[in-house]
């Protein structure tokens, strides 16, 4: 019972100087938003989607090879065949002449960047396919993203798409030639059928290329409201450790152990308090990202359970260890000093600034982050968030971070004096 | 007479940093009675604050212990809290929160909550006469209201017994008249025991029932203000001022003379402003104040003014150490 005194006596002080809404409220706020954006955050709402340019260059001008083309456009909704797929946007940026494309054109835009792909229909692919001969198609693209393999994925199903109807085509031919008499006019008819057939059936094959949605890591809000979050409770416990050293200069804190209040008791009222105030500011945080996530389309998963237990697990560790840097620093300014450094290094590292799953992340940064906090607690927002795995996606890395904690706490707990 | 107090062989040595050892308090034995204002008497760095410390339960002792009310400090610290109000050198408050906040939470912490903690807020504020001012942050205070709202934090519980660290230190003339009258106050109201530390010899006199003078970690002289007194010299001085042009060397003998005067000087003096002072020693200097008169009368002198010099803890201190208390 003392113990929640003194924990509610220190947040009381916390919040009797009115400055502390600036760095509770004002700042994490600004922050999640500025970070947010610089992890991907797009403002346009979720119509943003992106959309790939694929050049087309139709060198055989075939039913054949039309009905290749036709096989693409319209296949996947982020990729743009140009110029068949061009519109108002003018994604596949060809300006006021939306003519024909040359190879050479259409190599010299990928080059530039300004197209994901090209694709080159060899003259006499019609011909070759009929004949059952091999049939060329030149496919080059730049070496990035995911975007690629949906193109490639795309192509492969559109030649798929074009060799059924090669096949109904040669076998409607024979029946023309043996049994119709060479009826040109119903081999045509059964072409367009094919063709048409195979542009409604292959639902599932459209399924299967479809481009993931939800990318497996955070991006935008969903990064910035947990990491910069998570980053400022650690400013805010942290700051305790310089409190408590406050405590002794004030001698307030030998007063309270000449009353008859246990070690025990002071100890747990102490981490109460930090624990608390890193409650509210996880709170404060993740209020300001429901009300931006409101107006720019984000939420943070489904499993708010999850999250408030990795946000307990992170908030006890970092409040044991705040504890623990008490008993190290002689004066307030020292305290102050490494809050600073011991947040600003570990927020980083643990992927609190930016997703350590992007790409171009360095191996060694990872196997880095594991000393740092931030990472613990990123990872568990990241499972629930954007894998949606729920509880069991923070059962691990609350799991560490409590184990962090424990060892803090026992430190802690054995070098505490009321008196240097 | 009941001791509540009972310390043996008190003692705290401290390691600095560089290796140095600090013997701060050097087996210290005393014993306070219930009831009464007993002072601990001694220079900066004597050892008060670091022997209230050990019998409040704030730093263990490097050897021997204290009992409060029959519980060892060091082995039922709790037990021995709760009886003791303490009142600590520093001011230790809150200065962010108000006056009433700080009473409110160190309330708390011996127990009290409800509306019994706010009858005892509201009797503490009467006593160091804060009531108006209760809702103010601590930190916009003065010194000596600082110092008050120090009091009376540890007057909350209502102890039997309190200590009190240099309570009137840096506080103006006014509030350490205010201070000290609380003290009295606490023992003749309410029949509480103080422990009271200072350095001021004057403050030590006008409260104290007994009295320890602590110098260099050890107890130099205890008892009752009429036994240090008497320890600190048998004799009061009288001392007679006459104008120049009536002084004559008849007078030394005519002062010795008079019974009760064990002897008489002319005190050396180094201004040369028309008077000169003449030492008479006598045991009780009053009773032989009035035979000196009559016997200057019959001589033909007269006296401008008499000062009676009574011995005092200064001398007394000066006496044992061969220092000032104050320096
Ligand atoms: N933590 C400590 N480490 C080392 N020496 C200490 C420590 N605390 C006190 N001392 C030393 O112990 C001696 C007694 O100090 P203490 O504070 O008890 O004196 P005091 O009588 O209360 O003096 P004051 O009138 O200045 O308050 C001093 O020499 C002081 O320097
Ligand atoms: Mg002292």
């Amino acid at each position: 019972m003392k113990a929640l005194y003194i924990a509610l006596n220190d947040i009381r002080i916390a919040f009797s100087d009115r400055s502390i809404w600036i760095n509770l409220l004002v700042i994490p706020a600004a922050l999640i938003f500025v970070i947010g954006l610089a992890n991907g955050q797009s403002l346009g709402g979720p119509s943003a989607a992106p959309r790939y340019p694929v050049d087309v260059v139709d060198q055989d001008q075939s039913p054949l090879s039309a009905a290749f083309v036709n096989a693409l456009v319209g296949q996947q909704p982020s990729l743009v065949i140009c110029p068949q797929e061009n519109d108002a946007e003018d994604v596949c940026a060809l300006g006021s002449d939306p003519g024909v494309i040359s190879a050479e054109d259409a190599q010299s835009r990928l080059d530039q960047s300004r197209t994901l792909a090209y694709l080159v229909i060899d003259a006499g692919f019609g011909e070759a396919l009929r004949a059952n001969q091999a049939a060329h198609i030149t496919y080059r693209s730049g070496e990035s993203m995911t975007a690629e393999s949906i193109a490639q994925q795309a192509v492969g199903t559109a030649a798929q798409r074009v060799e059924g109807i090669v096949s109904a085509e040669q076998l409607a031919r024979r029946i023309a030639d043996d049994v119709l008499d060479g009826d040109d006019a119903f081999v045509d008819s059964m072409r367009a059928n094919a063709a048409e057939l195979w542009s409604q059936s292959p639902v599932t094959i459209h399924e299967e290329v479809a481009p993931v949605e939800k990318p497996d890591f955070l991006v935008g809000l969903q990064q910035s409201v947990p990491g910069i979050g998570s980053m400022y409770v650690m400013f805010l416990i942290l700051a305790g450790a310089s409190t408590l050293v406050q405590e002794r200069r004030l001698w307030t804190l030998q007063r309270l152990s000449a009353a008859p209040v246990t070690k025990a008791d002071i100890i747990l009222g102490k981490l109460l308090a930090r624990f608390a105030l890193g409650m509210i500011q996880y709170g404060v945080a993740f209020a300001v990202g429901l009300t931006y996530g409101r107006f720019l389309n984000v939420s943070f998963g489904d499993n708010p359970v999850a999250l408030l237990i990795v946000m307990v697990a992170f908030s006890l560790c970092v409040s044991t260890f705040t504890l623990f840097m008490a008993t190290l620093v002689k004066t307030e300014d020292q305290a102050s000093s490494l809050v600073v450094l011991v947040t600003l290094a570990l927020a980083p590292i643990g992927g609190a600034w930016w997703s350590l799953d992007l790409e171009f992340i360095p191996e060694f940064m990872r196997t880095l982050s594991m000393i740092s906090p931030f990472k613990w607690v990123i990872d568990g927002f990241r499972n629930v968030i954007a894998l949606d795995q729920g509880i069991a996606g923070v059962v691990g890395p609350s799991a560490v971070l409590l184990g962090i904690g424990a060892v803090f706490f026992v430190l802690a707990v054995r070098r505490f004096r009321v008196i240097e | 007479m009941e001791s509540i107090v009972r310390v043996s062989g008190l003692t705290k040595t401290y390691t600095r940093q560089d290796g140095s050892v600090v013997q701060a308090v050097r087996g210290i034995d005393l014993d306070i009675y219930r009831g009464e204002v007993f002072s601990l008497l001694g220079p900066n760095g004597a050892g008060k604050s670091t022997t209230i410390s050990m019998i409040s339960g704030l730093i263990p002792p490097t050897a021997g212990d204290a009992e409060i009310g029959g519980h060892s400090i060091t082995r039922e610290p709790l037990q021995a809290k709760a009886l003791i109000g303490v009142v600590p050198q520093e001011v230790a408050l809150y200065p962010m929160l108000s006056a009433r906040r700080n009473l409110d939470f160190f309330g708390r912490m011996y127990g009290l909550s409800g509306a019994e903690l706010s009858k005892r807020i509201d009797e503490v504020l009467d006593v160091i006469d804060l009531k108006d001012r209760q809702n103010d942050k601590v930190e916009t205070f003065s010194g000596g209201m600082k110092r008050r709202v120090n009091i009376g934090v540890g007057l909350l519980h209502r102890p039997q017994l309190i200590y009190m660290d240099e309570p009137t230190v840096g506080v103006d003339p006014q509030s350490r008249r205010r201070i000290l009258d609380t003290v009295l106050r606490l023992r003749g109201e309410y029949g509480m025991t103080v422990l009271y530390t200072t350095h001021l010899m004057e403050e030590a006199q006008e409260l104290s029932d007994r009295v320890a003078i602590i110098d260099n970690g050890a107890i130099i002289a205890l008892g009752t203000l009429m036994e240090l007194m008497s320890q600190a010299g048998e004799e009061d001085i009288l001392v007679l001022t006459v104008a120049k042009e009536r002084a004559n060397d008849s007078i030394v003998g005519v002062l010795q003379a008079v019974e009760g005067v064990s002897r008489a000087q002319i005190e050396p003096s180094d201004t040369d402003n028309g008077e000169v002072k003449y030492a008479v020693y006598a045991r009780l200097g009053r009773r032989a104040l009035p035979g000196v008169l009559t016997a200057m009368n019959a001589a033909g002198v007269d006296v401008m003014s008499v000062n009676v010099r009574e011995p005092d803890l200064e001398t007394l201190f000066l006496a044992l150490t061969g220092r000032a208390l104050r320096e």
